[in-house]
């Protein structure tokens, strides 16, 4: 049994959360064994890029010490074996070149989505 | 192709999946020219407050040019562009590609969409548990 | 009637906020009525659906009182859902992610709720005619 995720949503309640909920959600899965690949598409496609720096937040005595680090997260899921898509035409309306992303994402043409959605038992929508 | 095989082997797909949703841990799918597959396509939202509503059109759009039976199935806002204008457009076209389109009454009832554009289906809810029970791949956006 | 399935929802959106969680509701209210197994498996703001302290108030705009406005309590639509399905041969089992209860101090909830995590949803996968995941936004 597998599961594409497909990811659109970006930057929703990460600073709080301290994660992407939902990349958390696959990995936390993935640990418990279930098989799955990820698609990121629509803004999510911000979260693959290499520089991002939430670090600093701070409210009177109370600093965050533990900020999000969403490209490190994602890395780490593909470590996991986890496959992440990229959709190509979604960086790039975006300004996001190929070598903005991290290491290990593969690029894909939109087209390519629904091969992979095919390709796999269930199919989330986030 | 004749519907009696067609149904023929939509069945056998599904009740390929059954089996596979029984098992953990099996190895996905490996060819993905994937027998003909259900797929119910809920949208919530609508293409005047979000780009990724085209988006998720398309992917209705590409699972139907890939042989599958695709519903989009439209509830709260994204009932808005079932009232004719130009962003009905983009549903008139999924239906004419043949993927069926259709309503929730009541998020239809709740706006006063009374008249519907061309292809869009007003439809009870129970559609949806209706394909979650037949094992269709369900996404919601 | 359909011959009982399985069907497991994800949800993570809070009340109150988006008609989300009221479509939902409608779902799994039809999945009850017709003798389902129905899981869910709430997370972020969701796990505050079936949170045990909603209380009903007036509403001075419309010069009603609380029970003239009866108010809607997500807790009891969930517990309605959970009666109309053991009514009909079916179940809810529901289970809040613990650490988002944690995260949000939604510990009390109504009877019929259990803490869990991802294992339990990846059981649930295997389990399951279907999963429907309902994404917040």
């Amino acid at each position: 049994m597998s599961i594409l995720h497909i990811l659109e949503t970006a930057f929703r309640g990460t600073i709080e959360e301290q994660d992407d909920t939902v990349i958390w959600t696959v990995h936390a899965m993935r640990k418990a064994g279930q098989e799955a690949s990820v698609v990121l598409q629509g803004n999510i496609v911000g979260h693959a890029v290499r520089g991002q720096d939430a670090s600093g937040l701070r409210f009177g005595d109370e600093t965050q010490t533990n900020p999000v680090d969403l490209a490190g997260d994602m890395q780490k899921l593909i470590a996991a074996g986890v496959p992440v898509y990229v959709v190509g035409a979604d960086a790039s309306d975006r300004g996001i070149a190929a070598g903005d992303l991290i290491d290990g994402v593969e690029v894909i043409d939109r087209a390519r989505v629904a091969a992979l959605a095919d390709a796999h038992d269930l199919v989330w929508h986030w | 192709m004749d519907v009696a095989s067609v149904d023929d082997r939509k069945e056998r797909a599904r009740a390929a999946r059954r089996v596979r949703a029984r098992s953990a841990m099996v190895p996905s799918p490996t060819n993905p020219e994937e027998p003909v597959a259900d797929y119910l396509l809920i949208a919530s939202r609508d293409p005047f407050q979000t780009n990724d509503v085209p988006t998720y059109y398309d992917l209705a759009r590409s699972l139907k040019e890939r042989g599958n039976d695709v519903t989009v199935f439209l509830v709260q806002n994204g009932v808005l562009p079932a009232r004719p204008s130009a962003a009905s457009d983009l549903l008139t076209a999924l239906a004419d590609a043949g993927v069926q389109v259709l309503a929730d009454e009541f998020s239809l009832r709740e706006r006063g969409i009374s008249t519907l554009a061309s292809g869009v289906t007003s439809s009870p809810l129970d559609v949806v548990v209706d394909h979650l029970e037949a094992g269709t791949k369900t996404l919601w956006s | 009637m359909s011959d009982s399935k399985t069907l497991t929802f994800v949800l993570m959106d809070a009340p109150y906020e988006n008609a989300r969680t009221t479509t939902a509701l409608r779902l799994m209210h039809i999945a009850a009525e017709r003798g389902h197994t129905i899981n869910v498996f709430a997370y972020e703001g969701a796990v505050y659906l079936p949170f045990a302290h909603q209380k009903a108030h007036p509403n001075p705009v419309h010069g009603k009182d609380a029970d003239e406005e009866d108010h809607v309590l997500p807790r009891e639509w969930v517990a309605e859902v959970m009666a109309t399905a053991a009514k009909n041969g079916g179940s809810v089992d529901w289970i809040n992610c613990g650490f988002c209860v944690d995260e949000r101090g939604a510990h009390d909830a109504i009877d019929g709720v259990r803490r869990g995590g991802p294992p339990n949803l990846v059981e649930w996968v295997g389990a399951s005619d279907s999963v429907l995941v309902i994404p917040t936004k």
